[in-house]
């Protein structure tokens, strides 16, 4: 059953975006995410993201080129067993131009049997000097789905399906976005993961009806350091 | 029960004291890998819905194992790495265990901490395969001497860490060891 539902996400991802009819710009999406664990409580998140575009359609046009990075420190409090508390700093570099995201964010875990699902809640206020400033309310659900057995272990393969919302409020025009992301892991350890997926993005739902639409693909790395339990 | 790291910690008053590490690795086996007395063993279980072989390892070597739906409760059948049954356990809710026991453990919880959920409970039976397979073949899973409850429970206690614990208590209700589970890393579903 877990299998299928996988399968079904997966082919709805690819399909979902195939049906576009307006802009669709597609890349890929490196991401480094590093974990220091302080203490039982404390951690210290740094990640680093950049974006290449690749191909573009309607226009169709294979236009390579180096767009955006990202680099953000966030530190999280445990709140509870699988629950934490973020707040964060995140730096963006676009066309020359700096950009200032202040993040805050709680995210809880619930375990079942063979799946863990992730909530997160976040907001973040970016800043900068070529634009308005943007507020963001966001809510992401992610799966992880372990494909032998019904706990992922040391050296296997995982699915992390994730589904996601935003609000947006820049200069009094609110919008929305909603992203569906189908990534395929391996667990080296608990403390080193890789993963490999792709990453839809349809955004400015209300303004254009849903005209700005992105597929990354995404190779995301997950280290962990520090204090180990 | 599964579970990633269990530090044991055989209860003292204050009772977290970690004694050892566990780690175990579980995956799905073809059925023709399967010893052929696991299969005759299984075939005494009578209702088996749905389910999957997987081979278990740990510290203490390899592991059989039979995980799925029997008479409508998720079971997990255990056997040697030579196909000789070891135990089953059948995940039960509170109200399926008879009331005395689920007094006695909720009694015990209660006193020791501040606030508890429990989050599963599993009947653990062994014996003889055939007279096990009897036993949870009948409506209102019984007890004996031999079986024993574990219980998954998040528990609270003031100046301590919510965590949560699996609990092994006798078919008296009496708690003969607990474990705290430490969770596996959360990262990949936080950031």
């Amino acid at each position: 059953m877990r299998r299928e539902l996988c399968w079904i996400l997966v082919f709805c991802s690819i399909g979902f975006a195939g049906k576009s009819q307006v802009t669709l710009e597609s890349g890929v999406l490196p991401v480094l995410n590093v974990n220091y664990k302080v203490n039982t409580n404390w951690r210290l998140n740094l990640k680093s993201e950049n974006r290449f575009a690749i191909w573009q359609v309607k226009p169709t046009a294979f236009s390579p080129a180096y767009e955006l990075s990202d680099l953000s420190v966030v530190v999280s409090r445990k709140v509870g067993v699988t629950s934490s508390a973020v707040g964060g700093y995140l730096l963006r570099y676009r066309s020359g131009e700096l950009y200032h995201r202040f993040i805050v964010q709680f995210s809880i875990v619930r375990k079942y049997r063979g799946i863990r699902l992730g909530h997160r809640v976040s907001m973040d206020h970016t800043l900068a000097s070529v634009e308005r400033s943007v507020f963001r309310l966001r809510y992401r659900l992610t799966g992880e789905i372990a494909l032998e057995g019904y706990e992922l272990d040391q050296k296997e393969w995982y699915l992390k399906p994730g589904i996601e919302f935003l609000q947006s409020l820049q200069a009094g025009g609110y919008d929305l976005e909603g992203r569906l992301t189908t990534n395929l892991g391996y667990y080296f350890s608990d403390s080193n993961k890789l993963e490999f997926g792709v990453d839809y993005r349809l955004g400015d739902w209300l303004t254009t009806g849903g005209q700005s639409q992105n597929l990354w693909i995404k190779l995301e790395w997950y280290y962990q350091f520090g204090k180990r339990k | 029960m599964k579970v990633f790291f269990v530090f044991l910690c055989f209860f003292s008053s204050v009772g977290l004291q970690a004694q050892h590490k566990k780690v175990e690795k579980e995956y799905p086996v073809a059925e023709e890998r399967v010893p052929e007395n696991a299969i005759v063993c299984l075939n005494y279980f009578s209702g088996v819905q749905s389910g999957k072989w997987l081979i278990e390892e740990n510290e203490t070597g390899q592991h059989f194992e039979f995980k799925g739906r029997i008479n409508s409760h998720f079971t997990s059948v255990e056997f040697t790495g030579e196909g000789d049954f070891l135990d089953v356990e059948v995940e039960v809710r509170l109200s399926e265990i008879p009331d005395s026991i689920g007094i006695a453990i909720k009694k015990l919880l209660d006193e020791r901490y501040d606030k508890i959920r429990i989050r599963k409970i599993q009947i653990q039976y062994s014996g003889k395969c055939s007279e096990v397979a009897l036993k949870i073949r009948r409506k209102g899973l019984p007890v004996d001497s031999d079986t024993k409850f574990e219980v998954v429970a998040r528990v609270k206690k003031k100046g301590v860490p919510t965590a949560e614990y699996e609990f092994l208590f006798s078919a008296e209700g009496a708690l003969e060891r607990c474990a705290v589970i430490v969770p596996r890393n959360t990262d990949i579903l936080d950031y």
